[in-house]
């Protein structure tokens, strides 16, 4: 009964997957078929030369190495967090996840600052090697170590959704039968969750592939390319001329992307293992003395990569000039108090991440609660065409999605005759279709979860879509519509990859200053800078973790990474965010015109949530387990 | 008639006046000068004329221009005046139709010989390229060829030609002032001379003690020496290569009163001296150098011909990353 309502929101949903999604994807096939077409041959040529050679070759190795050192760490973080008692779980795993979410330039930079002969740290420590030295983090080593670090817990995410779905059963089978541990990690865990291993593993690749910032400071400046710096520095010092082949290039990296992402949902949708999620794994390892020493252990190794780093960043910032050694005589807080923000570039980025980022957070959010309604109610079958479409632009690299974003924009829009090339919309067009995967996701997944039966009794109370949507779905799916969108906004506040190729005269995002502020010699300026914007991402992490509770699981990525915590809360399986809520629904509002519905319903919306999987819906809970989850890309 | 001719004269001034005044709106700079210094510039500008709101964007001579090119063949471009570093760059943009002349300006204190004769462009300050090392560097420069030793192996950042538009100047200078011509580059390839990016690359690889040696624009390493830098400059034997930062109005600006008004201020005293007072030589030869730099009397600098430099702009950066790779 609901599909004769709510057409003009199914409508709404399509258009902007459409425009957001689809479009620019469109854009880049039509760039590929009009090479293969015409200038195949020229394409070849470029394709093969020399540099662009290289360059693949520097791409695929850095992005190989990066990999395993990503899958080994963060595989064996996931595991260890999953399978352990440890008091400091969740504090571990905010950290871990804190250093995927703070911006790979600033990474980038921390690392480099933090070796090298004029690093605050070592020469505090008085064990800086000697000037002359060249610093161990610009090069392939230092670009995989760090890339290696900055995509571990990617990998750590992907192989918890896995863990999560391990039925407990099974490992307490395992270890009635006498079992031990090792046996257990090794022999049941470790099977069961290899397709998710493995699709770990794509994706840090194509995190690898895509990866802009670390290769543009750590290796441009010692002469390594890859192919998105290669592109960057084609449109940056050959201006629009360059567009086709740089359009050339990204689709070259397209294509890399491209084939391990279907690899990788292929493998996910297949998921040949049976994994209920009634009972999912707990801790099992309980000796105190093991899993004191691995705690301590993952501490040490924490600190050591990613406290030690950007404490490093601090110290750079605190001296005057770059290559002063930090001391007592020599600190300042200058960059803090006054020349950093006397400069408008800096004010101006920060205003335009805020606003950039915050606004297509906002419209992102908007539309997630009208694309989830829609495709749980008027487009249910199309839901396996529509959600890869809006996974797309969020799977492939950053540098492929803003060149997409040029070609579709570089000319006047048809009718309007103006163009947004050049000004801040074309950003923020970027932002929303390679972020909208991130703000939909949690609320496609509550909004699934959702009892109809109370939607149900306003519709007979009369209620029309526009109500019930703001009135009964909204307040119930609020947290996952906030966690979304959060996590939408401090994704593209830290980005730099889109903006460094689409900013323009007053449209500079922090990366973008972060980047120009390096180029220009001022490495202190530089490091306050990224201080700044890593104390807010940081704080709106907290800000989450603190809320948490009003969260749906799931939607911190930090607190997938600890199954399990939540004693209770995950007896009523699947994990369904929303659910929480559901139980004591409210009248929202004395006016609602649903609101004796919603009092009326109260009761059996309790009774059927236990009945509901066997009795409405038989088949949604094979959905929720074989829709691919998690994942975080850069 | 006397009335009159008074009357008339009372109108001019009005009208000169109101021209005056008319400098107002907002007014968009494309720079390469570094962040801090642009920003101190347009804030002094500004103090000096509170109508005028100017904005501006800063990158390399190479990529603000890839962008400032790519805008004007495109139609549009929100640059009404372009502060950048070298003059044969200035040249192409005027051989090229995209500049303003502007006969009026006052440049009566300058040398002639550094002018434009069109007043398309007008030097700012006298910006050269030096050596720049390491305080705790075992050697200490005093001539281009000493970069060539062994005690500089692998020890030598430069800034690339590819992005730099001082360094392509000072390329051009080098090898035709240099006898090993473009030999002295590849002798320095050969040495392990390492170049890309600008020149804020070459200082932050020598003062953070990555590299010992360096080419590199004077004014960074004097200036961060006076903050307390490992630094040191030397201005090497055989001479330096110069450029001017010249700054021009384009043709298509929106608000050529206010564009006038930014390069007076920039060649007026008040204007140099606040260049000498960021630290750099001033263009102006009454207006005192800063602090560590020598008389300008005392400066050598290697002859150039703009001209000629223009016309071989390309091949010499195809020459410069063949040798060096395409940095």
């Amino acid at each position: 009964m609901f599909e004769r309502e709510g057409g003009g929101i199914a409508l709404i949903a399509i258009s902007a997957v459409c425009l957001f999604c689809l479009a620019p994807m469109l854009q880049l096939a039509f760039a590929a078929a009009r090479v293969l077409q015409s200038g195949a041959a020229d394409a070849f040529a470029l394709l093969t030369g020399p540099t662009i050679m290289r360059a693949i070759f520097n791409t695929l190795a850095i992005a190989t190495g990066s990999t395993v050192l990503a899958v080994i760490l963060g595989g064996t973080v996931a595991v260890a967090l999953a399978t352990m008692t440890m008091q400091t779980r969740r504090a571990l795993a905010f950290l871990f996840v804190l250093s995927l979410m703070v911006a790979p330039q600033v990474s980038a930079l921390a690392f480099k600052t933090l070796a090298g002969p004029s690093s605050p740290i070592l020469n505090t420590l008085g064990i800086a090697p000697p000037p002359g030295t060249p610093n161990p983090m610009l090069g392939y080593g230092g670009i995989i170590l760090v890339m290696g670090l900055h995509h571990a817990p990617l990998v750590a995410i992907t192989v918890a959704t896995g863990l999560v779905r391990i039925p407990r059963s099974l490992v307490e089978a395992a270890r009635i039968d006498g079992a031990r541990h090792f046996a257990i990690v090794t022999g049941i865990i470790m099977p069961v969750i290899r397709l998710n291993i493995l699709s770990a593993i794509l994706l840090a690749f194509v995190a690898g592939v895509g990866n802009f910032g670390i290769p543009a400071l750590l290796g441009l400046p010692v002469g390594i390319i890859t192919l998105p710096t290669m592109v960057y520095r084609q449109l940056a010092s050959f201006g629009r001329g360059a567009i086709d082949d740089a359009a050339l290039v990204s689709l070259l990296i397209a294509a890399m992307a491209g084939i391990a992402v279907i690899a990788s949902s292929w493998l996910m949708a297949r998921r040949d293992v049976r994994t209920e999620t009634e009972h999912g794994l707990e801790p099992f390892i309980h000796r105190p003395a093991f899993a004191r020493s691995v705690e301590i252990l993952l501490w040490a190794f924490f600190a050591a990569t990613i406290l030690l780093p950007l404490a490093s960043l601090v110290a750079t910032s605190l001296v005057p000039a770059y290559g002063v050694t930090l001391s007592l005589e020599s600190i300042t807080f200058a960059q803090y108090t006054g020349t950093m923000w006397q400069q408008a570039l800096i004010r101006r980025a920060f205003a335009n991440s805020l606003t950039f980022a915050g606004g297509a957070a906002a419209v992102l959010a908007v539309l997630s609660l009208l694309i989830a309604y829609a495709l749980d109610r008027r487009l249910s079958r199309a839901r396996m065409v529509i959600l890869p479409v809006i996974e797309m632009p969020y799977a492939l690299p950053g540098v492929v999605v803003a060149i997409a974003c040029i070609l579709l924009f570089v000319k006047p829009l048809p009718f309007a005759g103006v163009t947004i090339y050049g000004t801040a919309w074309i950003i923020v067009f970027a932002y929303m279709a390679s972020f909208l995967a991130v703000a939909a996701k949690p609320v496609v997944a509550a909004v699934a979860s959702l009892e109809r039966d109370v939607e149900e009794a306003a519709l007979l109370d009369g209620a029309r879509v526009t109500a019930r949507l703001t009135q009964i779905i909204l307040p119930l799916v609020l947290p996952a519509i906030a966690a979304g969108g959060v996590m939408a906004f401090l994704l593209a506040f830290n980005e730099l990859t889109i903006s460094a190729l689409l900013w323009s005269a007053g449209t500079e995002t922090l990366g973008v200053a972060l980047l120009n502020l390096e180029d220009a010699g001022l490495a202190t300026e530089a490091a306050a800078l990224a201080v700044v914007a890593t104390g807010v991402v940081a704080t709106l992490m907290a800000l989450l973790e603190a809320a948490s509770r009003h969260l749906p699981e799931n939607a911190l990525p930090w607190r997938q990474l600890c199954p399990g915590t939540g004693a209770g809360t995950r007896q009523a399986a699947p994990v369904l965010p929303g659910r929480r809520t559901a139980i004591p629904v409210r009248s929202p509002g004395g006016d609602c015109a649903a609101g004796r519905a919603c009092l009326l319903l109260e009761a059996s919306a309790r009774d059927s949530l236990r009945h509901r999987d066997q009795a409405r819906q038989p088949n949604r809970h094979v959905q929720q387990a074989r829709r691919p989850q998690g994942g975080l890309r850069l | 008639m006397h009335i009159l001719r008074t009357l008339l004269a009372g109108a001019a001034l009005v009208a000169a006046a109101s021209t005056a005044m008319a400098a107002e709106g907002t007014l968009t700079l494309y720079t390469s000068q570094p962040n801090n210094d642009a920003q101190q510039t347009v804030d002094a500008f500004m103090a000096k004329h509170p109508d005028i709101k100017v904005t501006f964007v800063r990158d390399g001579t190479t990529k603000i221009m890839a962008r400032l090119r790519a805008e004007l063949e495109a139609g549009s471009t929100p640059a009404d005046v372009l502060l950048i570093a070298d003059n044969v760059t200035m040249e192409g943009m005027s051989r090229d139709g995209y500049l303003m002349a502007y006969p009026e300006a006052d440049v009566s204190a300058y040398d002639e010989g550094i002018q434009d004769p069109e007043r398309m462009w007008f030097p700012t300050k006298l910006i050269t390229t030096g050596i720049v090392y390491n305080t705790a560097a075992p050697m200490k420069p005093a001539s281009w060829k000493d970069l060539l030793t062994d005690e500089t192996k692998g020890q030598i950042a430069m800034p690339s030609p590819l992005t730099s538009g001082a360094a392509l100047i000072h390329t051009k200078t080098m090898v035709s002032n240099m006898e090993e011509g473009w030999g002295y580059y590849e002798t320095l390839a050969a040495n392990g001379a390492q170049a890309s990016g600008g020149n804020g690359g070459v200082l932050k690889a020598v003062a953070g003690g990555e590299k010992l040696y360096g080419m590199v624009v004077e004014f960074l390493p004097i200036r961060e020496k006076a903050k307390g830098a490992p630094v040191d400059f030397v201005f090497p034997e055989e001479g330096v290569s110069a450029i001017s930062e010249p700054v021009a109005i384009l043709s298509n600006t929106k608000n050529p009163d206010a564009a006038k008004a930014f390069v007076d201020f920039l060649i007026s005293r008040e204007g140099q001296e606040l260049a000498a007072s960021q630290g750099y030589m001033p263009a102006h030869p009454e207006v005192s150098p800063p602090e560590g730099f020598p008389p300008l009397s005392d400066i050598r600098v290697m002859a150039f011909d703009p001209a000629a430099a223009l016309e071989s702009a390309e091949a010499d950066k195809d020459r410069f990353a063949t040798i060096f790779g395409q940095n």
